[in-house]
């Protein structure tokens, strides 16, 4: 008996790029853009959501797929605004992945949408490594988390095409350096667009949500 | 942990290409794979996922073997190319922002080794 290499050269998450691509299919063909908010538990994605509802227009109509390990807590949170939403439990799994995300798209009535927000679980490492047919990632970080995260958790910010500093209310009571973490990201990600935002009184979210309009265009 | 989660799609793709192999091998003795350093893969925790998960399996005893690539870049400005160390994209020669990626997202099955 011998052994024999066999070169292969594949893309070893094809499985998830699979389902990955007919997400994207799916969502060319009804006209709406996709967006994975990635971040830490408590970095403020839901607030994030919860806010930007009130200034994307009453035109857009947009949906929300809540990733989370347990509990429907979130989807209750994003359905008291009128939004349809639903749930993925990843059932202790740390991210989302492509399959997912397809089947609670079939799931949903995509008719009247404009945009569908992804809100990731909870974690800054691995839902980065994962596509999940979305047409942008976006970081979501908070003040209160510290202002070097960018260079200690580089994959988020590289893969990322716009972050979110949320929880902005909270610079004048924690060390946080601001000029500094958007230096750490632009160390990271040079050309990265990055929108400071305090969702619980509505600061900064007219420029994100302009920003979000721009990427359905 | 997301190491079993690519592991499983990692194996999904080994399977394949197993299959397609012709004239069918008589095992599987090793699978290499090409891993960009700008992923946040721990080779242990992969590795480990990979004995759990092929147990039981027709490639049970079949080993992994990782191959890091490094970070590399190259600055648009001053034409500067070499390995980035840490993620940082500033020119170590020039400090310009925005040191183009090279290599280090790289993800895929290089080989199999299989029993013939």
């Amino acid at each position: 008996m011998t052994t024999t290499e066999i070169k292969v050269y594949r893309d070893l998450m094809g499985a998830n790029e699979k389902w990955a691509s007919r997400t994207r299919a799916l969502l060319m063909e009804k006209d709406i853009l996709m967006l994975n908010l990635i971040g830490s538990p408590g970095s403020g994605k839901t607030t994030l959501l919860e806010g930007l509802s009130a200034y994307l227009g009453d035109g857009t109509g947009f949906a929300v797929l809540e990733g989370d390990v347990a509990t429907t807590r979130d989807a209750e949170r994003i359905q008291e605004l009128g939004v349809p939403v639903s749930q993925l439990l990843s059932g202790g799994s740390c991210h989302l992945e492509a399959k997912m995300v397809f089947q609670a798209l079939e799931d949903m009535d995509l008719d009247d949408l404009d945009i569908v927000f992804v809100e990731n679980v909870g974690n800054m490492v691995c839902p980065a490594e994962f596509d999940i047919g979305e047409h942008a990632k976006i970081a979501v970080l908070s003040i209160a988390e510290g202002d070097d995260k960018p260079l200690k958790y580089p994959l988020l910010f590289q893969e990322a095409e716009a972050a979110v500093l949320t929880k902005l209310d909270l610079l004048p009571h924690v060390p946080f350096d601001l000029p500094a973490c958007r230096r750490y990201i632009q160390e990271v990600h040079a050309r990265l667009p990055v929108f400071e935002v305090g969702a619980l009184r509505g600061e900064g979210l007219s420029d994100l949500a302009w920003w979000i309009h721009e990427q359905s265009v | 942990m997301h190491e079993f989660s690519i592991c499983r799609f990692l194996l999904d793709a080994v399977g394949e290409e197993y299959d397609r192999i012709e004239p069918p091998p008589r095992g599987l003795e090793a699978v290499r794979v090409v891993v960009g350093g700008l992923h946040q893969i721990v080779p242990d925790y992969l590795e480990g996922a990979y004995t759990a998960l092929t147990k039981e399996t027709r490639f049970e005893g079949s080993h992994l073997d990782i191959d890091f690539t490094p970070i590399e870049g190259r600055c648009w400005a001053c034409d500067w190319a070499g390995v980035i160390e840490p993620p940082i994209f500033v020119c170590p020669e020039c400090g310009e922002l925005g040191v183009e990626l090279q290599s280090g997202k790289e993800l895929y099955i290089e080989t199999l080794e299989v029993k013939t």
